[in-house]
């Protein structure tokens, strides 16, 4: 970052050299600077929060005297704080209102980081979901069923024809594959390997996979608590490998 | 061959292509499940932290016997010397009771999803439990009668029965 040298500049025309006190908005400091004054404010002996050693954005805090717990999740300036009485989360609330300059409560989550959360109180569950993104991506094509055809090869490469590369489009269908929509990972990591000089079934791949999300834009995530004899979050895994991802014709 | 290797975990998923040469499809599902028994470990730290104990070992579920078998024994033989270090790393933590491997057919597997491009019947399957399934545990499909292969055994007796059926109408 360059300062404007008639402004700030010494008597003898050298630049002067400044060091900021604050981080500012943009900077490529800014976030880590904005995550030590939370960790700071958070973990201070006022409130005592213990920052987790796995997820560096978890705050944890537990009251054992009252049995009340709570959990402070952080991307950048978005704070999601929750517990299991009310009393502890406005409490957090009033401490970091106290030590920030401004901060406006948006009362109940409803969008974060540009995923839609609605919970269902009654059953219990929370559904995450990103319609407003899927809806920006193209016109209301002809749904599908599935994000790829799984009788083609979408692997060879392409040595004849020189086309644009589809970088631009599978970025932004990869973020929704990291979020709300897993199935798209396979159908993505295939349209990847040619991605800089696809073949014509690669870009008919791309509008395939675009086809399917208009069909099921408003699918998502949905969690559910375990049943009331399970542990409260049930853990296990499912591993799995294969060569050719294409399907065998019947 | 650089196959792609895929493990899922409630919370996490995680598909990529292996960077590194398998020899074979046993090699290729362990260096998967030495994945998927990194990532548990890390979320059963986790979710320690968050207050969510986990008291009970993690379940595994592989559509590989090979490889199941190979990670639950100790029957290391020079076939499977290749595979030395990920086998035990995968045996100290049975033996530590973080995970329990368990085998689970094709049909239940939802991280064929991951893996495979389906048809239209299995992927629609696998996504329902990818998506709002996870409260319960993966079931295992169990074959219809129809759908059963005949036994040999089965085969003869139709077989004799025809021919008997044949024999006593000739006289």
């Amino acid at each position: 970052m360059k300062l404007p040298v008639d402004t700030y500049s010494e008597a003898d025309g050298k630049p002067v050299i400044v060091r900021l006190k604050k981080s500012l908005y943009g900077l490529k400091r800014a976030g880590e600077l904005f995550n030590k004054l939370m960790n700071r404010i958070l973990t201070s002996k006022e409130i005592g929060m213990k920052c987790c050693i796995n997820d560096m954005c978890a705050f944890t805090l537990f009251d054992d005297e009252t049995n009340e717990r709570a959990i402070v999740v952080l991307w950048v300036d978005d704070i999601i704080i929750t517990g299991n009485s009310i009393s502890i989360v406005e409490r957090i609330i009033s401490h970091i209102e106290s030590n920030v300059t401004r901060m406006s409560n948006l009362g109940e989550v409803t969008r974060y980081i540009g995923i839609d959360m609605v919970r269902d109180r009654v059953n219990r569950t929370l559904e995450l979901t990103q319609v407003p993104y899927i809806n920006k991506l193209g016109p209301n094509l002809k749904a599908t069923n599935v994000p790829l055809n799984p009788y083609h090869d979408y692997r060879a490469k392409n040595e004849s024809e020189i086309n644009p590369p589809l970088h631009g489009e599978l970025g932004s269908l990869r973020y929704l594959s990291d979020r709300t929509k897993p199935t798209l990972q396979l159908p993505l990591s295939l349209l990847q390997t040619g991605a800089l000089n696809p073949r014509q079934v690669q870009i008919d791949g791309v509008k395939h996979v675009v086809r399917y999300l208009t069909g099921t834009v408003s699918d998502g995530l949905t969690f559910a608590r375990g049943l009331e004899t399970d542990p409260l979050v049930e853990l296990f895994g499912m591993c799995d490998a294969s060569y050719n991802p294409a399907h065998p014709i019947p | 061959m650089h196959p792609t290797t895929r493990h899922i975990l409630f919370l996490n998923l995680n598909s990529c292509k292996d960077s590194t040469v398998s020899a074979s499809a046993a090699h290729v599902e362990l260096k998967a499940m030495y994945l998927l028994m990194l990532s548990i470990i890390w979320a059963r730290g986790f979710l320690l932290e968050l207050g969510f104990e986990q008291h009970e070992p993690t379940t595994i579920w592989t559509d590989s016997a090979s490889a199941q078998l190979l990670a639950t024994s100790f029957r290391l033989s020079s076939k499977s010397q290749h595979l030395t270090m990920r086998i035990n790393a995968i045996h100290q933590e049975v033996v530590n009771k973080v995970i329990v491997i368990k085998w689970i057919d094709n049909e239940g597997n939802t991280v064929d999803v991951l893996t495979k491009a389906l048809p239209v019947i299995p992927f629609e399957r696998h996504t329902c439990t990818l998506h709002h399934g996870f409260g319960s545990r993966p079931i295992q499909a169990k074959a219809k009668k129809a759908d059963r292969p005949v036994t040999f055994k089965a085969k003869l007796k139709k077989m004799l029965a025809a021919k008997q059926h044949q024999y006593a109408h000739a006289n």
